[in-house]
Order: structure tokens, then C-alpha cells, then sequence
């Protein structure tokens, strides 16, 4: 063992990397999903209303708006509200609303759209009628920014995926080296073994423990790695970005086991495909 | 003391018609033979002539490309590939350059084998090879590692090791070459104390001398034919049992 210290340091390391790099895709992923979810969760569109329009009439155009296809509620936020709610939420830069002498916020209409209307044909019609209104002067909502990081959750999963494919036959290939030269430092042993009647699986046994180890180890390492950095990363996003939306999860104790079942079976492959072409020569 | 042990004349190995080819090169031509159970047989002929060969077609070393080969009714030729463990099990081999496996201690060494036949149970294994190595007069170096020992030592235990396994059949290929006369001298009575016990001894070397001083049959290779075969002497055995 301490004459292939060195093969097998190499080995989980490299597997270590490949653990922490294929995680490090799934963890933003799952981050991402979750973001996601929430933002479809809290879903909804804030129709603003023209300075002259008077507040004795606000419940009227609510009722238009409730009356469009495919709302389900509609609430009306007083721009005295929304300020409220503003400097709340921007506590830390209080300063910023010091020299206000008036409120520059408008009045407007939370409307909020059941999940089997969020679709991009439905919002834009909604956005369409809710803006042809004579009392509202524009509609707001996530459409774009949504548009964008639905793509760049799709690329990481793309990438992740073949990264992840990468970075698993990376392991193969390095567990099967380290394998095979193994093998060929342990020739004699073994054939002195099978002359003395070992059975494959006797010889071949403690090679597959070997490379199993190998990748737990190295699955441990990887991970751990993962959740250093997770940690140290997830204690440092402020407070002020830290909202309902974004709350960061490190991966679970289902995708950690996959992980690792994973790269172990990279080992065993790795191994096997070293062992059988020892056994051929 | 002149010993003749009980000699079960039912074959335990026969070779019908058995070619041994390396390329062009012919090893061994028509090798017809049987080995009686409990029989001490040796092999003799020149280097070259077919004898090492000839053992290692016997455990399958080797697979012979003409002819029948049975080992204690099995048929090598068909046998699959998963059951040679358990036919090499039938076998205990001594090599003329011991092959002891240097990162193992004497006392691993004898036994890989029993852990190689399924054998899990630490305390007998322990039991088993000191034993054995007290019978060879190697129990007090048990944790040496073989680089350590003398040539003879080191036969000694590749003795051990080879009948650590109960084997049938002893096979020995040159067990005394390179050992002075004195650590031959004790090699042979160790092979002839487990032939006593119940094992068939084979042993191929090119030694008449040996052969002379031990008695059993000889079976004389020649350019890889059989020349001739005496017929069985007795045993000459001075060891105790």
C-alpha cells in the first residue's frame, strides 16, 4: 500500500476534484430549481395607476381588472404602503430616503396570476388588457428576467450534465490506471496465487475494495469541499439579498448518497474493465 | 529403511496421445502415461527435454494442443475456466525458485493457501501452518520474510506451503536444484514423509542421482518423447514419521 501511496493520493484526488466539480453543478442547479419554484410561487404582476386618478375609484378598476380572464385576486397597494414597505426592506441604506420631501412612488395593483395561467401567451394578453386601461399607466412583472434565468438554469444543467458524464469517465480512467499498474507491480503475487488455486474473486476481490475506498474517500473529500465553500459563501450573501426567494440549500443527504454511489460505481467499473484486461493477457 | 508405501494402482493421471507445441517447436510428441495414486514418480531428462512442460500441462499451466489429459477423472480439456482454482487445489506445487512472495511473512505465505481455498476461520489457519512449519523445521523463523532465509529454508517452506492444502498430488519441478546436499537431503525426506501420508509424488529433475537414492519410478523424457519408463522401485525412506 505505502509503495503506491502515491498512485492512490493521485487517484482520490482526482476523483475528489471530479466529485467537487459535478456537485458544485448539481448544488446551483437545485439552488436554482428552488429559486425558481419560489418565484413561481409568488407570482404576480403590479399594474401601476396614473397620478391623476382619485383613491374613491381604485375599487372600481380593481373590480375591471378582477373581471380580465385568468386572475385570480387583485390587491391595492397605497404608494404610502409601498414606501413603508421600501424602507423596511432597504433598512440598511436609510439614508436614501432622508431628502425625500414627497413620496415618488405611484399607487398600484398587485395582481396575482394562478400557476396554470403562467404562461407566456396568458401574461402577455393579461399585461395587454390590464395596460389598455385608461387609469393605468404601465404593467410590471418578471417576465424577462425570468425568461433569461430559466436559460442559464438550463445551461447549468446542461453543462452539469456534461461535466458530470466528463468528469465520470475521468474516474474511470484514473481508478482502471491505477488499477492496472497495481496489477502489473502485484503479477507475481498473483500468479503465484492462482497457482496455489486462489479463485478470480479471491484475487480480484481486495482490487475492487481497493478501488471502492478510493472513491468514498474521494467522494468525501469532494463533498466536504463543496460544503466548505457552500458554507462559507451561504454566511456571507447579506442579509438584504437573503429574502423568501433566495434561500440557498446545500445538496441533500439523497443527492450526497447518489453522488457518492456514482463515483463508486465509476471505481468499480474503472477496476472491473482494468481486471478483465488482466485476466485476457 | 526401505519403505514401500501402499500404492492404489487406479490412475490419478493419465495423458493419452498428449502434443505440446510452441509454434513450430515441439515440446512434447505423444505423451502417453499413467500415474497411479500414492505413486512417487520422477521425471528425468536433459534441460530441454519436455519435463517442466509436462508438469504444467498437468495443472494447467499450460494446455496441451494435442491429446487427453485426466486428473483424477477430470477431463482438462473440458474444463471451464472457472473450475481450475479447485483442479489446482488437487495440486501442490513446488517451484525450483521457491516463488515465495517476498512482502509476505513465512507464516503468510503458507497461508495464502488455505485463505485461497475459503479457509476463514484465523485459529485454525494459525493452527494448520504451524504445523507445518514445525514439520519442516521452520516454525521459529515463521515471521521472516523469505529474502532472509537460506535457499533450503526457503524450499522448506514452499513445502509447507505446497501441502498446507491437503493436496493429492505433489508436484515438484527441480525441488533440490541449487540446494547444497544437505538441504536436498532433507527436501526429499520431506517429500517422501507426505507421500507416506497418502499423496502422489511427482517430481521432475535431471538429477539420476537423486532418483537412485530415493527409489519410486522413473519416467525418462527425451527431446520431449518418452524414452523409457522403469518400473517402480521402493521407497527409500530414513525420515520418521
Amino acid at each position: 500500500m505505502a509503495r503506491n501511496s502515491f498512485l492512490h493520493i493521485i487517484t482520490i484526488t482526482t476523483i475528489a476534484l471530479s466529485v467537487f466539480i459535478t456537485s458544485a453543478f448539481i448544488l446551483c442547479l437545485v439552488n436554482g430549481q428552488t429559486f425558481m419554484t419560489s418565484c413561481k410561487q409568488g407570482f404576480h404582476m403590479m399594474a401601476y395607476i396614473k397620478p391623476h386618478v382619485k383613491a374613491a375609484d381604485t375599487s372600481s378598476i380593481s373590480d375591471v381588472i378582477q373581471s380580465i380572464a385568468g386572475i385570480d385576486h387583485v390587491k391595492f397597494i397605497s404608494k404610502t404602503d409601498a414606501l413603508e414597505w421600501l424602507k423596511k426592506r432597504m433598512n440598511r441604506q436609510a439614508g436614501l430616503f432622508e431628502g425625500l420631501t414627497t413620496n415618488p412612488l405611484p399607487d398600484a395593483f398587485k395582481v396575482h396570476i394562478p400557476e396554470n395561467v403562467r404562461n407566456d401567451e396568458a401574461m402577455e394578453r393579461i399585461a395587454r388588457e390590464i395596460e389598455a386601461l385608461p387609469s393605468i399607466e404601465n404593467v410590471e412583472y418578471a417576465r424577462k428576467w425570468i425568461k433569461r434565468f430559466v436559460h442559464v438554469v438550463e445551461l447549468i444543467r446542461f453543462a452539469g450534465i456534461a461535466l458530470g458524464a466528463l468528469f465520470f469517465l475521468a474516474a474511470v480512467l484514473i481508478v482502471a490506471n491505477t488499477i492496472r499498474l497495481l496489477l502489473y507491480s502485484k503479477k507475481r503475487e498473483i500468479e503465484i496465487m492462482r497457482l496455489v488455486g486462489a479463485t478470480d474473486f479471491f484475487i480480484k476481490t481486495p482490487f475492487f475494495i481497493q478501488s471502492m475506498i478510493q472513491s468514498v474517500a474521494g467522494s468525501l473529500i469532494g463533498l466536504f469541499g463543496l460544503y466548505s465553500i457552500y458554507g462559507y459563501i451561504s454566511a456571507r450573501v447579506p442579509r438584504d439579498v437573503s429574502t423568501e426567494l433566495i434561500q440557498l440549500h446545500f445538496l441533500s443527504l439523497h443527492h450526497t448518497v447518489l453522488i457518492a454511489l456514482i463515483f463508486m460505481g465509476a471505481g468499480c467499473l474503472g477496476c472491473g474493465l482494468s481486471l478483465k484486461q488482466f485476466s485476457k493477457s | 529403511m526401505v519403505r514401500t508405501s501402499m500404492i492404489d494402482s487406479s490412475p490419478i493421471i493419465r495423458m493419452f496421445h498428449v502434443y505440446k507445441r510452441y509454434g513450430k517447436k515441439h515440446a512434447l510428441v505423444d505423451i502417453s502415461l499413467d500415474i497411479a495414486k500414492n505413486e512417487f514418480v520422477f521425471i528425468n531428462g536433459h534441460s530441454g527435454a519436455g519435463k517442466s512442460t509436462l508438469m504444467k500441462l498437468l495443472y494447467r499451466a499450460e494446455e496441451a494442443s494435442e491429446g487427453q489429459i485426466l486428473v483424477d477423472g477430470i477431463n482438462l480439456n473440458r474444463i471451464p475456466r472457472k473450475k481450475i482454482p479447485f483442479l489446482r487445489r488437487k495440486f501442490g506445487i513446488i517451484f525450483q525458485d521457491y516463488q515465495l512472495l517476498p512482502e509476505k511473512s513465512i507464516h503468510e505465505n503458507v497461508a495464502l493457501v488455505l485463505e485461497a481455498a475459503g479457509q476463514t476461520n484465523i485459529r485454525a489457519v494459525r493452527k494448520k501452518v504451524s504445523s507445518l512449519l514445525s514439520i519442516v523445521g521452520m516454525e521459529d523463523r515463521r515471521d521472516a520474510y523469505p529474502q532472509f532465509l537460506s535457499g533450503g529454508e526457503q524450499q522448506r517452506v514452499a513445502v509447507a506451503r505446497a501441502v498446507a492444502g491437503n493436496p493429492r498430488i505433489i508436484i515438484a519441478d527441480e525441488p533440490t536444484a541449487g540446494l547444497d546436499s544437505e538441504s536436498a537431503g532433507t527436501i526429499m525426506d520431506l517429500l517422501k514423509r507426505f507421500h507416506m501420508r497418502g499423496a502422489t509424488v511427482i517430481i521432475a529433475t535431471h538429477d539420476k542421482k537423486l532418483i537412485d537414492q530415493t527409489g519410486g519410478r522413473m519416467i525418462q523424457l527425451k527431446n520431449g518423447r518418452i524414452e523409457h519408463i522403469t518400473i517402480a522401485k521402493a521407497i527409500h525412506d530414513d525420515t520418521v514419521c
